[in-house]
């Protein structure tokens, strides 16, 4: 195994860990890893109490970076996420900032209403997220921000809110869980409040397929992408070029994540989450159909199935289920659910050899167990 | 009961079934054959109470039809699902295949010719199957449908 695909596997190992118990969100701690690669920022909208903020923590926790997150309101004060004034130095006559344990100094951050900050702070802001750069006063500090999560209800309608929300390159909506999960939610949020957060130390690994996203080829990958520009506007979803040109880094983290350093059709399905409105993504879906059958990735199951929606996309993570389940043999009622969604989704012609064989093996032991 | 037109016209290669990807959650667990309906009379009987009183069925010679949520349907190996169509909600078709005729046109004119709905229609055996008379699972149930296909015939 390559020192890259040992990387994606470890960072792959951490993602679970941190989205232990928390149903239905493996998705989002899946594409803050990919934004953080990326190195780009993520937009999280959805009604609040939907488990964001918690994703986002123990994501971070599993990175083992430093963490910074706030709830912002419209009376919220620079200070108050950047740090205050220096008095120390004030009396000496220069404007700085205590930036200690404030979101200068954080590698993982989340802010929450993030649309509510001030027009003070939404402007400090941009330098920190575009530039990694904090400025205010006398003071000028580089960022060791890897990814910030911002999270909103709604997307704003103001145009320079609007311009500010673009500024997040990958746009994701959550719902709250859906009917049929609301057991294992409860089951599975009383384990998580149980259970440590996952040990952190992963962010070595997300920083060295960081570095290799300028080494990722992606002539095969490009046909495609413009293939798929051409067909959005085909159908009325415009994105501007600025975020086009920025997708080929999604691209580029997916394959890097893959542990490849060659991008191809496989790795387009970040386009989806490029696209900035629910409407957009969901039309995006039909339009790509052709062009995102081949999506897949071996550990960000949740994010490309999302994206595609497509059997493929499901096989990686029903594979991984099973994998799993054989490991643990935890009960035989996953198992057979497991099954149940196997056959549902593949007939034996359409299902993957690989899908096949672990369908077969829990078969057996279910049958044994039965 | 002569087969209605459109089973006709279907076993007559007027139209066809073509294959789709799953776009529904299942709805209904469907075994046809022998040893597929027995096999999954068997493990309705093996499932807990509560999770039995979520479940509704309905036999025939070769065929057993349990309804219930997604979560709640039981696996056995051969089993097919179904789920109704999201176009003609009175009419369940299996995930993985459907007509190429419109379903809502089929929906009627399968309405017209039983006068009964749901109903469920089958590629492989062709068949129609009513789910109008779906009965709740629990032992006297299943006691009834091994009864029955105990008896010769």
């Amino acid at each position: 195994m390559s020192p890259l695909q040992d990387a994606a596997r470890q960072l792959r190992t951490s993602i679970r860990a941190a989205t232990a118990g928390l149903v239905g969100r493996d998705q989002l701690a899946e594409l803050i890893v990919l934004a953080a690669v990326a190195q780009e920022h993520l937009l999280v909208v959805g009604p609040p109490g939907t488990g964001k903020s918690a994703v986002v923590r123990r994501v971070a926790q599993a990175l083992g970076g430093r963490y910074f997150e706030y709830l912002l309101g419209r009376f919220t004060e620079p200070s108050e996420l950047f740090g205050p004034v220096d008095l120390r130095k004030l009396r000496e006559g220069s404007v700085e900032t205590d930036v200690t344990g404030m979101l200068p100094q954080a590698e993982v951050a989340f802010l929450d209403e993030v649309f509510l900050g001030s027009t003070a702070i939404l402007n400090t802001l941009l330098g920190v997220l575009n530039e990694r750069r904090f400025r205010r006063g006398h003071t000028q500090l580089d960022c060791p921000l890897r990814v910030c999560v911002g999270a909103a209800n709604a997307l704003p309608e103001d145009e320079a809110l609007a311009a500010f929300g673009d500024r997040f390159l990958l746009h994701t909506f959550v719902e709250p869980v859906a009917d049929h999960q609301l057991e294992a939610l409860l089951a599975g949020g009383w384990a998580a409040e149980q259970a440590p957060l996952p040990a952190g130390g992963a962010l070595q690994q997300l920083d060295l397929l960081s570095q290799q996203l300028k080494h990722v080829q992606l002539d095969a990958a490009r046909p495609a992408l413009a293939q798929a520009i051409r067909l959005l506007r085909q159908a009325g979803i415009a994105l501007s070029d600025r975020r086009i040109v920025k997708a080929q880094r999604l691209v580029a983290a997916a394959a890097v994540l893959a542990g490849r350093l060659q991008a191809g059709q496989a790795d387009l399905w970040p386009l989806l989450y490029v696209l900035p409105t629910q409407q957009a993504q969901h039309s995006a879906r039909e339009v790509l159909r052709e062009l995102l059958a081949a999506a897949s990735h071996p550990h960000l199951f949740a994010a490309v199935e999302e994206a595609s929606q497509q059997p493929l996309s499901r096989a990686a993570r029903l594979a991984e289920a099973a994998r799993g389940w054989l490991a643990a043999e935890a009960g035989a009622a996953p198992a057979e659910a497991l099954l149940r969604e196997i056959d549902a989704n593949f007939t034996a012609a359409t299902l993957p050899p690989e899908l096949a064989a672990l369908r077969a093996q829990l078969g057996e032991r279910l049958a044994l167990a039965g | 009961m002569n087969p209605p037109p459109l089973l006709a016209a279907a076993a007559a290669g007027g139209w066809r079934w073509r294959a789709r990807e799953a776009q529904q959650r299942p709805r209904a667990a469907v075994a046809w054959g022998r040893e597929v309906s027995r096999q999954l009379l068997q493990r309705l009987g093996r499932l807990p109470a509560t999770q039995q009183a979520s479940l509704s069925a309905t036999a025939g010679g070769e065929l057993l039809v349990v309804t219930g949520e997604a979560a709640e349907l039981p696996w056995v190996e051969g089993v097919a699902y179904a789920a109704p169509c999201a176009e003609a909600p009175q009419l369940w078709l299996p995930l993985l295949s459907e007509p190429e005729l419109p379903a809502d046109l089929i929906a009627r004119a399968l309405q017209q010719r039983f006068g009964r709905a749901p109903l469920l229609l089958w590629p492989a055996p062709l068949a129609v199957v009513p789910l109008d008379r779906q009965l709740p699972v629990g032992p006297a149930l299943l006691a009834r449908v091994a009864q029955q296909w105990r008896q010769p015939r």
